[in-house]
């Protein structure tokens, strides 16, 4: 049985949120030199043991990982195709609750792995109040996350959760918004977590350069963001594929079909090149803007355009957004934005025509 | 009416179907097999959903030559259908009749035929299997086609349903239309004859 949880969720939520930790990976350990990524989590796990404000906010992060890890649960036990875990009902209250105990902690693995190390760190620097409770408040929510899955299971008939609300539901939806209603329906909370992401890090850039900011330092951050956005194209082109598959019928050209994509990130990143435009105009001229904008564009075709490539696989796709990252880091150091979104613009078209209309998915019809 | 040419389709190395050379005349065919015998992925091939070596032409149009007016005219309906949860029937029926340039009336007579009327306003999430399936048949049957491809059209359709489903595939094929139905179910009493394809040994056979 452990193994099938394994297997059905733990296994499945490590592959689906693959550029989630990617993306994580990056900001936490890829941004700085090793020695400054040493020092900073050194600072970060001494102050959460010993400063009740890091603390907090060590333990609502974690909380929001942990209901994190609630909802996909929820959500994938609430899933037709998950109907067959029902039958754990027939099992005892405690062997229910010691098989998700283990299948959660198995999901919470990363943040415990940190908190485990933050509480070492702690134990050692004289600080054991402090250590103390937040190794027993992360145990603690793997034990009440465990029970209510187990509720969940056992409570069939109720709806625990109440559900998000629909966006733009009366309004009409054309084609060219499907991909946009897609986000902000299906995957609201991707969606609008890549937002307050992105907004976020756009207020903190500007706060710590009000007097001037540097350019490429806006590039690099920019890329940063884009990176995070990468979520977007693979979650499109599944979507596509399955509940847009059949678009692949309909008198529709494959142009009409890429412009509704180019619409569709067009629109994505209007709320950042917004926030540009208010906050950083006495830094920065709209030229730059402009381009910006138009890297995130070329750069979020390209990665569309690259799934339809035989053989990229999600797992590879991912590898490619790294390199893909670090090679348009390169590129800003040496070049002007100019080049790059042109060699971007062609590629994505280029493969996109080639490869679009012989795309099968790898696993045979979906 | 329809000619395979050199067709073959394979997932990975395994040829699931190979079809050297076939002619089927206009009419309403019954496409049987055995479960995984390649069924779906025969239409699936024909609607041009999924890429395939050699040539499937319809009355000489041919997908790779002319996406545009295949598409127009080659119509599917899958087995086992699937929408974004977040559009209504009425979005999707429009959309359909937009894009096959459906004549005046004709989406909101078989929406009417089919019972679909009364939940089209609804978003396709609230929709049970059943309600899925004829929205599906209803889009499959939208526009001017000259070949429709219904993927197990009887599967959670209910009695009444079935016999509408039949009443109007004679009304489309009176007119010319071609079908190509595939079905583990016998049809009900009524139906036209139908010319039988089986598909055994990777490749199609006639009856």
């Amino acid at each position: 049985m452990n193994k099938l949880l394994s297997k059905a969720i733990v296994a499945q939520y490590y592959k689906i949120n693959t550029g989630f930790f990617l993306v994580l990976f990056l900001l936490l350990f890829g941004l700085l030199n090793g020695k400054a990524t040493i020092d900073m989590h050194h600072y970060l796990m001494q102050n959460i043991t010993s400063d009740v404000r890091f603390l907090v906010g060590a333990m609502v992060i974690w909380l929001m990982y942990d209901v994190k890890c609630i909802l996909y649960c929820h959500k994938e036990l609430r899933n037709p195709a998950g109907s067959y875990l029902y039958t754990m009902q027939a099992l005892s209250n405690g062997r229910q609750f010691r098989l998700w105990f283990f299948c959660h902690v198995q999901m919470m693995l990363p943040v415990l792995v940190y908190g485990g190390i933050t509480v070492t760190v702690g134990m050692a620097h004289g600080q054991p109040l402090y250590a103390s409770i937040f190794l027993v408040y992360q145990m603690l929510l793997c034990v009440v996350s465990a029970m209510l899955h187990r509720d969940t299971v056992n409570s069939t008939w109720k709806q625990l959760l109440p559900p998000l609300p629909i966006f733009m539901q009366g309004m009409r939806k054309r084609p060219v918004t499907f991909l946009l209603h897609y986000s902000l329906n299906m995957r609201k909370g991707t969606f609008v977590g890549l937002k307050v992401l992105s907004i976020l890090l756009l207020q903190g850039m500007i706060a710590a350069n009000q007097v001037e900011i540097n350019k490429e330092s806006v590039a690099v951050l920019m890329m940063f963001l884009i990176s995070a956005h990468s979520l977007l194209p693979m979650y499109y082109l599944r979507f596509a594929e399955t509940r847009l598959a059949f678009l692949r019928n309909m008198p529709v050209s494959t142009v009409s079909i890429f412009l509704t994509i180019v619409f569709t990130y067009a629109i994505i990143f209007l709320p950042e090149i917004a926030f540009l435009l208010l906050n950083s105009r006495h830094a920065l001229s709209w030229q730059v803007m402009l381009q910006l904008y138009a890297v995130a564009m070329s750069q979020m075709l390209l990665y569309t355009s690259l799934q339809y490539v035989p053989g990229v696989s999600s797992d590879r796709y991912m590898l490619i957004v790294v390199v893909l990252f670090f090679a348009t880091l390169l590129f800003l150091a040496s070049f002007d934005l100019g080049p790059l979104i042109a060699v971007e613009l062609a590629l994505s078209v280029i493969l996109f025509a080639l490869f679009y209309r012989n795309y099968e998915p790898q696993d045979g019809p979906m | 009416m329809m000619v395979f040419e050199q067709f073959r389709k394979s997932y990975g190395k395994t040829e699931i179907l190979g079809i050297p050379h076939l002619q089927l005349q206009p009419g309403v065919y019954w496409l049987r097999g055995d479960n995984g015998a390649g069924k779906s992925t025969l239409m699936r091939s024909i609607a041009g959903m999924i890429p395939y070596e050699g040539n499937i032409t319809v009355n000489e149009m041919n997908i790779r030559r002319n996406r545009l007016a295949y598409t127009s005219v080659v119509n599917y309906a899958e087995a086992e259908p699937l929408y974004p949860g977040f559009l209504t029937g009425s979005d999707l029926v429009q959309f359909y009749a937009a894009s096959k340039r459906a004549p005046a009336g004709q989406a909101q007579s078989l929406c009417e035929q089919m019972g679909v009327h009364t939940f089209m306003g609804n978003r396709v999430a609230t929709y049970s299997s059943g309600m899925t399936k004829k929205l599906s048949l209803v889009l499959g049957l939208i526009g001017n086609p000259q070949l429709v491809l219904l993927d197990e059209p009887l599967i959670t359709l209910d009695t009444t349903s079935t016999g509408i489903l039949q009443q109007i595939v004679n009304e489309y094929a009176d007119r010319g239309v071609s079908f190509i139905i595939s079905s583990h179910q016998d049809m009900v009493p009524g139906t036209r004859p139908m010319t039988q394809l089986y598909i055994k040994n990777k490749t199609i056979e006639t009856a």
